[in-house]
């Protein structure tokens, strides 16, 4: 149960970053150059490797298995609370929805005052766009995806879930640009912060002590008690919106 | 310096009443835990629940209203 329910948490939370990344180096691709676009974005790919090659050790190593708990559910629900109290806040019309699509325009709007080097010539503009974009999506899914796999369960369901992630948004690649205006990006973000803070608290519970009634399947009244809060007040703020 | 300024909005949120909101509900676990003492095993889970649904509620509103 757990292990399928990290497996789709890392996967949909991996998933909504990738897009993002996605839709700032296909706008710097198609406005400026491939080249500098991949550029820019494989040297942020690097750093975030470095980043997570740094971090998995330090949450893993030396830590009692409590802290550890508490330390990821910690983390998860600062992750989860942001993008939930963000989505609530949308679901609510008080708060433009969430848009690839307009990270796309953003980022093409970003470069329309630097001008194109000439050929032969480093687009350093381009390349920048591309590595910023990627590298601030990128550092939230090596966060997300390590606290997920530092469980004491093990690494396997989180990493199996941003494998699966990455392929299928590389897959959305090869549509550009259309259908990122077509994906219900603030619905996925709103499951991805319910999600993400099932977890910190199951996580952080059990580091405190806590014995879950039902075990594992603790984190399905756990997602369906923070879904009920959160659609509640979203439902809420768009009728006084309304009145 | 809007690099700078993604990085602490990644870190920290865009309100601050989540970072000690969720500080201040862990807090209040731990010191329910000593209180609560065997009890804490059967309902401790359901206190953590509580604390982060109340920073939630409040952080959403302060952000509604402020907008």
């Amino acid at each position: 149960m757990t292990f399928l329910l990290v497996t789709l948490g890392a996967a949909v939370a991996v998933s909504v970053e990738l897009l993002e990344a996605l839709a700032i180096v296909l706008a710097v691709a198609v406005t400026r150059r491939w080249s500098d676009a991949l550029l820019g974005a494989i040297a942020a790919v690097l750093a975030c490797a470095v980043l997570a090659v740094a971090l998995g050790p330090v949450l893993l190593g030396s830590v009692s298995l409590g802290t550890l708990r508490v330390t990821i559910g910690l983390l998860l629900v600062l992750f989860g609370l942001e993008w939930l109290r963000k989505a609530t806040l949308r679901l609510g019309g008080r708060r433009a929805r969430s848009s690839s699509l307009a990270e796309f325009v953003e980022a093409q709007e970003e470069l329309s005052e630097a001008p194109l080097p000439p050929p032969g010539h480093a687009d350093w503009a381009g390349r920048i766009v591309a590595f910023k974009g990627v590298l601030l999506e990128g550092i939230e899914v090596v966060v997300i995806v390590t606290a997920l796999a530092a469980r004491p369960s093990g690494p396997a369901p989180a990493l199996i879930g941003a494998a699966v992630a990455t392929v299928a948004v590389l897959g959305a690649g090869a549509w550009l640009r259309k259908p990122l205006a077509r994906i219900p990006e603030t619905e996925l973000k709103w499951g991805v912060g319910v999600l993400l803070t099932a977890f910190g608290v199951f996580f952080a519970g059990e580091g405190l002590g806590v014995h879950w009634p039902g075990e594992d399947a603790a984190v399905l009244y756990l997602v369906a008690a923070l879904a009920a809060v959160s659609q509640a007040q979203s439902h809420w703020l768009a009728r006084t919106a309304r009145a | 310096m809007t690099v700078l300024r993604t990085l602490k909005k990644l870190l920290f949120g865009e309100t601050w009443i989540l970072p000690a909101g969720v500080l201040a509900a862990f807090a209040v676990s731990l010191l329910a835990r000593h209180a609560l003492d065997e009890h804490w095993a059967r309902i401790g889970g359901f206190v953590l629940l509580a604390g982060v649904m109340v920073v939630l509620v409040a952080a959403v509103a302060r952000t509604a209203r402020r907008r």
